[in-house]
C-alpha cells in the first residue's frame, strides 16, 4: 500500500521574511497584491491575492514588504534537501508544500509518527518554522491531513481509508470554483463525504468535466504519483595547512578541486541548480554564500560563478581555512543529453497523458483515426475515428 | 580611457547580477546558447524551408499558418506532422470544428498509429484539451485546427493560454501549429492574440489551379513570411500543391 506524506509550512514567505530579521505583522507583497501574509492577519481578514492597500486599511498594525524571491528559494532548496535525507522521492509542489515518498518508513523508523518527528527535526535544524506533516494514502487525503494536524503535535497520520477520512472534512478543501462551491452549499452538501456519494455522471452534468478529479479524490482514489526525484548533492572539501589569505590561489584550488565534479556532472548529463560555498576562516568564523546556477555547469561557468562567490568573503587578514563547495539540486540537463530510452519515455508519457485527458473529459473527445476497409469505394467507409481507452 | 571605464564598469554591473541570480541570468550574446537558432521541423516544401531561414517551422515555439479556403496551409500543416513522425514523435490534431478529413491526411502520409485527434465541445474545451495535452507532455507537435471568428471572451482565454503555453513549449522543445481560416486574403479576424504570440506567421494565397485534360491536379499558393523571429520577414514563394495518383504531394 502506498503511504504519501504532505509536508507544509503554513505562510511560508512570510515565515521567510520573519527569518531574515523583520518584526511584527508581515504583509509580503509583489507589486500591488498580497502574496503572503503573517497567521494573525488572517483574523481581520486579509486574503492572498488582494491588494496590499485594501489589506492594509483592514489591518492597519502590519507593515509591507517585498517579496524575497532570492532568499525564498535557497530557504526552500535547503529544506527540500533536508526532506531528501528521510524519503528517497521529495516532490516540490510550490514553495512550502512538498510530497514525500512514506512507504516503508514505519518500518525503518519504528512508527510513521517517529518518522514525522524525524522529518520536522531535521527541518528544524536548517529553519525554525511551523511545520505540519500529514500522511496518508494518497495526495490529496495527505494535504488535508497536514492542513487540519494540530499545532501543537505538528503531524498526523491517517490509519483508516483515506475515503473515511476525508467524508467530514469540509467540501471548501476540494479544488472546486466557487460557483460550484456555492451550488453545493444550496444543495445542502458541507462534507466532502456528501459529495463523494453524488453519482459522477451527475457530478459531471452539474458542475463541469473539471469537478470530475475532485470528485475523484473526495472519493479516496488520488492516483496522481508522486513526479519527484531522489535529491543529489555533490561536495568538494579543501584544507589548507597554511591559510590562503589571496583570492586567486583560492579560486585555482577550488577549480583544480572542482575538475573531478565537473566531469562526473558532464558524464552524468546533469546540471546543477545551486552551488553553495562554505569557508572556515582562520579565526575561527564560518562564512557562507551560495550562487543559483541552473544549468549546465562547464569551467568558464564555475570560474565566474565562485569568483563571484569570493568577491563576498572581503578581507580577512588571517586567511581561509579550508572551504567546502556544495553542488546541490543535482537534475537532468533536460533536452540535451542523450537519452537512449527517450523515445519509450515518450510514448508512456503520452499514454498518461491521454489516459488523464479521457478521464477528465469525456472518451468521444480524445479519438484515433483507423483505417476500417482500405479497399472500401466510399470514404467514409474506409476510414473511421476510434475512442482513446482510458 | 573613458571606454575601458565603461566596460569595466558594464562587466561589474554583469558580474553583481550574476551572483544575485546566476549566471545564467545575463550573457553576452556570443555566450548565449540561443545565438544559433532553435532547432527546425522541416515543412515538406523547400522554398518555404528556405523563407525561414532555419530550415523549417521552429522547435519549442508556436506558429500560424494563415490563409483563406484551399490555399495550402492545412497541407502544409499536415506535411509537417508527417515529418515529426518521421523522427519518432507523437502528433496531434486538434479538430474544433469536428471536419477533420481522414482521407486528406492519410494522402498527406501521416500515420494514424502515432496520430491522436481531439474533438472538443467548443473552443474554450479546445484551449483546456490542448493545455492538458502540453502540461502533459509526451506530445511532439500539435496542429489546432482552428481559429476563425471568436467572441470576445473566447480572444481572452486564447490570449492568457498562449501566454502560458509557450515557455511550456520552450521546455519542451514541442511545435504549436495554428491554422487561421480568414473570409478573405485580406481580412484576418480583429483581436486575435497570436501575431504577438506566434514566432513564426505564413500567409497563404491561392494564385491558380493546375489542369490537365481539364481536370484539376492541384494548385499552386503564394507564401508569403509575415513574421519571423530566425530570420528575414516579408520574403514570399510559390509553391504547389498536386493530387498525383491519390497521393498528395508538394514540390518536395
Amino acid at each position: 500500500m502506498s503511504r504519501i506524506a504532505c509536508f507544509w509550512i503554513p505562510h511560508f514567505i512570510a515565515e521567510v521574511a520573519r527569518e531574515s530579521g523583520e518584526p511584527g505583522l508581515l504583509l509580503v507583497t509583489e507589486g500591488k497584491r498580497v502574496m503572503d501574509a503573517s497567521a494573525e492577519t488572517a483574523a481581520p481578514g486579509v486574503r492572498v491575492g488582494e491588494l496590499a492597500s485594501r489589506a492594509l486599511a483592514r489591518c492597519p498594525d502590519a507593515r509591507a514588504i517585498p517579496v524575497d524571491r532570492v532568499r525564498c528559494l535557497e530557504m526552500w532548496e535547503q529544506i527540500l534537501d533536508a526532506l531528501a535525507l528521510h524519503s528517497p522521492v521529495v516532490e516540490d509542489a510550490r514553495w512550502g508544500t512538498a510530497y514525500l515518498d512514506a512507504g516503508g518508513m514505519a518500518g525503518l523508523y519504528g512508527s510513521e509518527t517517529a518518522w514525522c518527528g524525524a522529518v520536522r527535526e531535521e527541518v528544524g535544524l536548517v529553519v525554525q518554522v511551523k511545520a505540519q506533516v500529514g500522511v496518508a494514502g494518497s495526495r490529496f487525503a495527505a494535504w488535508v491531513a497536514a492542513k487540519s494536524c494540530e499545532p501543537e503535535t505538528g503531524h498526523q497520520e491517517v490509519e483508516q481509508p483515506d475515503r473515511a477520512f476525508l467524508a467530514p472534512c469540509p467540501v471548501g478543501e476540494l479544488p472546486l470554483s466557487e460557483e460550484a462551491l456555492r451550488r453545493l452549499s444550496l444543495l445542502g452538501i458541507r462534507t466532502i463525504g456528501g459529495f463523494a456519494r453524488l453519482p459522477a455522471t451527475s457530478v459531471a452534468e452539474q458542475f463541469g468535466p473539471d469537478a470530475l478529479d475532485a470528485h475523484r479524490w473526495a472519493r479516496g482514489a488520488d492516483n496522481r504519483p508522486l513526479s519527484g526525484q531522489r535529491r543529489e548533492a555533490l561536495e568538494v572539501q579543501l584544507d589548507f595547512e597554511v591559510p590562503e589569505i589571496a583570492r586567486e590561489p583560492l579560486l585555482e584550488a577550488m577549480l583544480a578541486a572542482s575538475q573531478g565534479t565537473l566531469g562526473r556532472l558532464d558524464k552524468g548529463g546533469l546540471a546543477v541548480r545551486r552551488i553553495a560555498l562554505e569557508a572556515r576562516l582562520a579565526g575561527g568564523e564560518r562564512w557562507e554564500r551560495a550562487a543559483w546556477v541552473g544549468g549546465a555547469l562547464g569551467k568558464a561557468k564555475l570560474h565566474a560563478v565562485l569568483e563571484g562567490l569570493l568577491a563576498g568573503l572581503g578581507g580577512d587578514e588571517h586567511g581561509v581555512a579550508s572551504v567546502c563547495l556544495k553542488f546541490a539540486g543535482l537534475e537532468s540537463r533536460t533536452g540535451k543529453q542523450l537519452n537512449l530510452f527517450a523515445h519509450a519515455e515518450g510514448r508512456t508519457r503520452l499514454q498518461e497523458t491521454l489516459r488523464r485527458l479521457v478521464q477528465k473529459h469525456s472518451p468521444g473527445c480524445v479519438v484515433r483515426a483507423c483505417v476500417r476497409s482500405p479497399d472500401a469505394l466510399l470514404l467514409r467507409d474506409r476510414y473511421g475515428l476510434e475512442d482513446v481507452e482510458p | 580611457m573613458a571606454r575601458t571605464r565603461r566596460s569595466r564598469q558594464l562587466q561589474h554591473t554583469i558580474s553583481v547580477i550574476q551572483q544575485r541570480w546566476g549566471p545564467a541570468a545575463i550573457r553576452t550574446a556570443n555566450e548565449s546558447d540561443a545565438a544559433s537558432g532553435p532547432p527546425a521541423l522541416r515543412t515538406g516544401f523547400r522554398a518555404v524551408d528556405g523563407l525561414l531561414g532555419i530550415g523549417g517551422l521552429p522547435r519549442g515555439r508556436i506558429t500560424e499558418l494563415i490563409g483563406s479556403g484551399t490555399a495550402g496551409q492545412a497541407t502544409l500543416a499536415a506535411k509537417v506532422l508527417r515529418e515529426a513522425q518521421r523522427l519518432g514523435q507523437q502528433v496531434a490534431w486538434v479538430d474544433v470544428p469536428h471536419t477533420v478529413d481522414l482521407d486528406f491526411l492519410a494522402r498527406c502520409g501521416i500515420g494514424f498509429e502515432s496520430l491522436t485527434i481531439l474533438r472538443p465541445w467548443d473552443f474554450a474545451h479546445a484551449l483546456t484539451m490542448t493545455d492538458d495535452l502540453l502540461r502533459g507532455g509526451g506530445i511532439g507537435t500539435i496542429v489546432f485546427d482552428r481559429i476563425s471568428d471568436l467572441l470576445p471572451d473566447g480572444v481572452s482565454a486564447l490570449d492568457v493560454a498562449l501566454r502560458d503555453w509557450n515557455p511550456v513549449l520552450n521546455r519542451s522543445l514541442g511545435t504549436l501549429i495554428f491554422l487561421t481560416e480568414t473570409q478573405s486574403d485580406d481580412a484576418y479576424p480583429a483581436g486575435l492574440p497570436l501575431p504577438f504570440f506566434a514566432s513564426a506567421r505564413l500567409g497563404f494565397q491561392r494564385q491558380e489551379w493546375l489542369y490537365r485534360r481539364r481536370r484539376v491536379t492541384g494548385f499552386t499558393s503564394k507564401v508569403a513570411v509575415l513574421k519571423n523571429k530566425f530570420g528575414p520577414s516579408g520574403q514570399s514563394a510559390l509553391i504547389q500543391v498536386k493530387y498525383t495518383n491519390g497521393i498528395l504531394s508538394g514540390d518536395e
